[in-house]
């Protein structure tokens, strides 16, 4: 039975009346996320003019030897570099939603607004693509390194500020967890209790919006490396429901010793040689690996928050 | 009174495919090393008659999903009951096969096989004959092995096939 980590408060049937009350809020919010869409482009378009100022000996080898698709020597390196994508990345959609009305997009309502906010995003990347004939895009990214900068510098420049599920997280012994990271792009949260059917729902409904990239990934509780029927209905379900790129995170142990696979992930030991040096294997964000430390704080705290989208209690008997 | 502890979906760890399972409180076998000890207590858990519409109409809401591939019964050891037990545990296998019949049901026991056969408990035997799958016998620490053993925990545990259900995979 998964464990429950943090609980939502909000309801539905709550979210239509302060979603009312707080349109003026969003209203100003797109007004400067314009503001702000503007300024990334043309801080984009001043970064890739930099680099295609830059002499073709900057990268001898790949110019030289036609590894970069499109160069034509008489027109500079631009010629290949305007193949490449520029992209705006986005994290924190559902911190945003949390501070503008209380609730973000795990619930329909919330939904409405995070449609609202990609739309522009959209927009303006595809108006900015055709105005500067460059791969403007948007993406949906995991901001390894700026999930926890942002946080950092978003309570220094708010030091009054303290939100639930924005700034903190009240867990089920009651303490307040300070928290230190931003959520992945329009992710769910991930410490919010659902199964993965409903957590590709939600995301697939905004997968759309990015024109440059986006993951949606769930975390299954077992190998499952028996149970092949199930992972085939979880990925069917994925591509069914609009979503590019699927990723299942699942845990996988290995000795360190003799690298024998350990299916039992309660083992404290290999059932090959004994050894106990074993070895967790995960996905944090993108690639996997065996160690977390690598990661900033924000990241590895996002970590241990993460719940498991499977066996979801539905009916608590215990209560 | 059959009580329920919990139910939990989607479940990928009891059974074949993508399935519910109903947690069934109380259970005397009381293995060794057991990871579910806490469900030994038979006055724990929503007492079945009484919230048997709410129960019902989560279980239906799960089984009526084209990908959902059936339900799990585990516990607790849902054999391990009085007589009234199992006949309410009867009632809700026979309403699972009228109102989903191409859904497949799985069952856990501490019981084996033979020792069901074998007993004169008529309603035990009436419940495993109407189900699919039974999982049998008791959790032996000393012959754990996951690994090799799908949906079990040690080697001594089978998984016998009752009904042959149609959408039931060998």
């Amino acid at each position: 039975m998964a464990k429950r980590k943090f609980d939502k408060k909000w309801e539905e049937s709550g979210a239509e009346y302060v979603a009312n009350y707080n349109d003026g809020i969003f209203n100003e919010f797109i007004k400067i996320l314009d503001k702000k869409i503007h300024e990334a482009k043309d801080m984009l378009i001043e970064r890739f003019n930099h680099i295609a100022s830059q002499s073709p000996d900057s990268a001898k080898y790949m110019y030289e030897n036609h590894t970069m698709v499109g160069y034509h020597e008489e027109e500079g390196i631009i010629s290949a570099l305007k193949h490449g994508t520029i992209v705006i990345g986005q994290l924190g959609l559902a911190e945003a939603l949390q501070i503008m009305f209380k609730f973000d997009h795990t619930c329909k309502e919330g939904m409405k607004y995070a449609k609202q906010i990609e739309q522009l995003f959209l927009d303006r990347t595809s108006e900015f693509k055709k105005e500067y004939k460059l791969n403007f895009g948007v993406y949906y990214t995991p901001a390894e390194n700026l999930c926890k900068t942002a946080m950092n510098n978003f309570k220094r420049l708010n030091p009054d500020f303290e939100q639930e599920y924005v700034t903190y997280l009240i867990d089920k012994n009651g303490n307040k967890i300070d928290k230190k990271y931003f959520t992945n792009s329009m992710h769910v949260p991930v410490w919010y209790n659902c199964d993965v059917f409903k957590k590709i729902d939600i995301e697939s409904e905004l997968t759309g919006y990015s024109n440059a990239g986006c993951i949606t990934y769930v975390e299954l509780d077992s190998t499952c490396f028996n149970n092949i029927d199930a992972i085939e209905k979880i990925v069917d379900y994925a591509m069914e429901h609009d979503i590019p790129y699927f990723a299942l995170n699942i845990p996988l142990n290995r000795c360190a010793k003799c690298g024998e696979p350990i299916y039992d992930e309660e083992a404290k030991e290999c059932p090959k040689c004994g050894s106990k040096d074993i070895v967790k294997l995960g996905r944090i964000t993108g690639y996997l690996s065996t160690t977390i430390e690598h990661f900033n704080a924000g990241k590895k705290q996002e970590f241990e928050h993460r719940v498991d989208h499977i066996g979801q209690s539905i009916f608590n008997g215990c209560d | 009174m059959l009580r329920i502890l919990d139910i939990t979906a989607p479940d990928i760890n009891n059974g074949t495919g993508i399935r519910v399972t109903l947690w069934v409180s109380g259970c005397t076998h009381k293995c060794k090393g057991c990871h579910n000890s806490w469900t030994w207590n038979y006055n724990q858990g929503k007492i079945f008659m009484e919230d048997q519409d709410e129960i019902l109409h989560k279980l239906a809401d799960w089984l009526s999903r084209d990908y959902v591939d059936g339900i799990t019964f585990s516990g607790g050891d849902p054999l391990d009951q009085n007589n009234d037990n199992l006949c309410e545990l009867y009632n809700i296998i026979k309403w699972v096969r009228n109102n989903f019949p191409k859904k497949t049901i799985w069952l856990y026991t501490g019981y084996t096989k033979e020792e069901i056969d074998e007993s004169d408990n008529y309603m035990r035997k009436k419940v495993v004959d109407s189900i699919d799958v039974l999982v049998d016998g008791p959790y032996k620490e000393e012959l754990r092995d996951i690994a090799h053993c799908p949906f079990r925990g040690s080697t001594n545990q089978r998984i016998i096939c009752i009904k042959n259900n149609e959408n039931i995979k060998k």
